[in-house]
């Protein structure tokens, strides 16, 4: 008798439990927030010593021997994309120029990115004279891209739609280089030229590093002129086996480390907010901030500066069917503050990349997260101080920022400080 | 009959029944759909960029649409002179801008100067651009920030915006110059600048038409890069322009 009491009390205990059990189940099936962090620690995709070694090979300093130049940037992914953790932003820039002839940019020979190192003085590219159209680009965060990555293009679509439109971003289809050049939204990159982190990676490598690999397997000219292998410029060839597969030619990568870059980029973090954030995410509110963040979304910036996207759901196949959403990256939400769309806003560069001449003079919307760590701000790193770069802004951001002007002093303090906490 | 502890029992085991009845059965892991693979999007419907036609031929401006220019964002903080001014498409965006000379009002150099100011304040004679036939070259150091001082002269210009250019009401982008004037000023544009500079020494490409006047005792001009106002000394003269 004592043992069927006490079968029944556990009967019953667990009848009590089990609504309530099944009632978490319901709510996680709902978009949740994408983890943020400065902190070296992988996002859930992957595992974190994947992470920290891919980490390593991001920050690795290639050599001549590996395939570096023989015209480059830098020697590592980790040069330009460091601060204040590898993958944040940094000062360096890179260079780009070519002609308008009033009708078409028209690229300076070998393409529009000029160089600013090679591994023979002898090859050194040097703006050739005529092409009066120069930019600097500030390089760019790539924490959180892996979030980028997971939005729909439809999304995209979709916020471009719901823009005035006099504001309306421009949606650009770029090729996507793992899935034979099948098209998808643009979304990295100053001029979005890039929809894919491998693509990404694989042009990062070519353009900054001069290391071909199995996307990009010509080597970069000098101007123009040939500095391959069989130049007496470049000792190494275009033509390793790829590690995992040794039928595949994969140029000078033979270790395949666009794929670790690539993964890396999947598994970072997004930017997390500083302190007094006014979504409690870093201490309690400040109420200045908390003032700025609204007068963020009644002035407008927030047309462009789109402060909150969902991912698509675990699982969705992107990137032409070359790249399935995980669970660590689909169905987050994330705050990049970007439309990741393009527009004119008076600042325009006058180049042309994947976009066509349309986009001459439009620029990506600069996704404000992470930006407190950026003293150099806009595409070229010419804006010093927020105000001034705020006002930098023309053209579609012309009626937001009559917007800005009209706000008083204090006002302008709150929305800065408010910038200063992303 | 029962004993009371029986209907106890009874009682515990249909209660525990009713509730493992009411609770919701988990469902099972969610078997995986199919992946809805992003949907395939039209080509993007080609934009044709609209080519920022010459400024309008616009009403030679008069003394007071120039005031109420200036006035639309520095309010009363300058003193317009009316004498002074030059309109033309200075930023190359199709619309015509207008710089005019003015002087810091009485007691507002603080505004003037402030950090959230309505203007982007700079000297453009500070601003050193890099030598385009050096490779490799430490970049000049960030100027320190322009102040305004009361005896100051400064040249405002007030980007245009759409047809009506700087006349229109939401026409606010500027840019306060210092040590940017002294005597007149004089619009040339830039094809005509290009023109007359045929044959000689070549220029740099501005963004659109220029300011030209004497600085100094050197004949040169002001003309914008894209993010600043640089000053362009006749003398210095360092790399080709192509033509237009």
């Amino acid at each position: 008798m004592r043992i069927l009491k006490i079968s029944v009390l556990l009967i019953f205990a667990a009848a009590l439990v089990l609504p309530f059990a099944s009632t978490s189940t319901v709510e996680g099936q709902g978009a949740t927030e994408a983890p943020r962090g400065f902190d070296n620690v992988f996002n859930g995709f992957g595992s974190q010593p994947q992470f920290d070694a891919d980490k390593t090979t991001f920050e690795e300093r290639d050599d001549i021997a590996k395939g570096l130049g023989p015209v480059y940037n830098a020697q590592s992914c980790a040069e330009c994309h460091q601060n204040p953790v590898t993958g944040g932003i940094s000062q360096i820039t890179e260079l780009r120029a070519g002609h308008f002839d009033g009708t078409n940019f028209i690229d300076q020979p070998g393409g529009s990115l000029n160089n600013d190192r090679a591994t023979n003085a002898e090859i050194q590219e040097r703006i050739p004279g005529g092409n009066e159209v120069r930019t600097f680009r500030t390089s760019l965060n790539v924490l959180g891209d892996g979030f980028v990555e997971s939005i729909d293009s439809n999304t995209l679509v979709a916020i471009s739609n719901g823009q005035p439109s006099g504001m309306r971003g421009q949606f650009i289809q770029v090729p996507v280089l793992e899935a034979n050049g099948a098209n998808r939204g643009g979304r990295f990159g100053w001029k979005n030229q890039q929809a894919s982190l491998l693509s990404f990676a694989s042009d990062a490598y070519l353009n900054e590093q001069g290391i071909t690999n199995r996307f990009n397997l010509t080597e970069n000219t000098s101007l123009g002129r040939f500095v391959g292998f069989g130049s007496g410029f470049d000792p190494v060839p275009d033509n390793q086996p790829c590690a995992s597969n040794p039928s595949v030619n994969c140029g000078e990568d033979g270790d395949e480390d666009i794929n670790a870059f690539a993964r890396f980029m999947r598994a970072t973090k997004a930017p997390p907010r500083g302190p007094g954030a006014e979504d409690g995410s870093n201490g309690a509110p400040n109420p200045d901030i908390v003032a700025g963040s609204n007068l963020f979304n009644q002035i407008g910036c927030n047309i462009c500066h789109v402060r909150s996207i969902t991912t698509l759901p675990a699982g969705s196949v992107i990137n032409g069917g070359a790249f399935t959403v995980p669970a660590a990256l689909g169905n987050k939400i994330i705050h990049p503050l970007s439309d990741f769309l393009l527009h004119n806003i008076g600042t325009g560069d006058g180049i042309v990349q994947n976009g066509g001449q349309s986009t001459r003079n439009k620029l990506r919307t600069a996704p404000l997260w992470g930006m407190r760590t950026r003293d150099r701000i806009m595409h070229d790193g010419e804006g010093l101080n927020r105000n001034e770069s705020i006002l930098r802004h023309d053209g579609e951001a012309n009626g937001v920022i009559n917007n800005y002007i009209n706000l008083s002093t204090t006002q302008k303090n709150q929305l800065i400080l408010f910038l200063n906490s992303l | 009959m029962f004993s009371r502890g029986k209907n106890l029992l009874l009682f515990g085991v249909a209660l525990a029944l009713v509730m493992v009845g009411c609770a919701k059965t988990p469902k099972p892991p969610r078997a995986e759909q199919p992946p809805p693979a992003e949907a395939v999007l039209p080509p993007a419907t080609p934009i044709v960029e609209v080519k920022p036609e010459p400024a309008a031929k616009l009403p030679p401006p008069t003394q007071d649409e120039v005031r109420g220019a200036v006035a639309r964002v520095y309010k009363n903080t300058v003193v317009v002179d009316t004498n002074r001014f030059a309109v033309g498409d200075f930023n190359g965006d199709g619309s015509q801008d207008v710089a005019v000379v003015v002087t810091p009002a009485s007691g507002m150099l603080g505004e003037i100067n402030s950090e959230v100011a309505n203007w982007i304040l700079e000297d453009p004679q500070k601003i050193v651009l890099p030598d385009p036939k050096k490779a490799a070259q430490p970049l000049a150091p960030v100027p320190s920030p322009t102040r305004v001082a009361q005896s100051d002269v400064l040249l405002v210009v007030l980007h245009g915006h759409g047809p009506s250019g700087w006349r229109n009401a939401d026409s606010r982008q500027t840019y306060l110059l210092k040590n940017a004037v002294e005597g007149g000023i004089r619009s040339q544009q830039i094809a005509t600048l290009l023109k007359a500079n045929s044959g000689k020494p070549p220029l740099p490409r501005p963004r659109g038409d220029v300011i030209s006047e004497t600085l100094g005792a050197e004949s040169g001009f002001l003309y914008y890069n894209g993010s600043k106002y640089v000053w362009y000394p006749r003398s210095q003269r360092t790399e080709p322009v192509a033509s237009k």
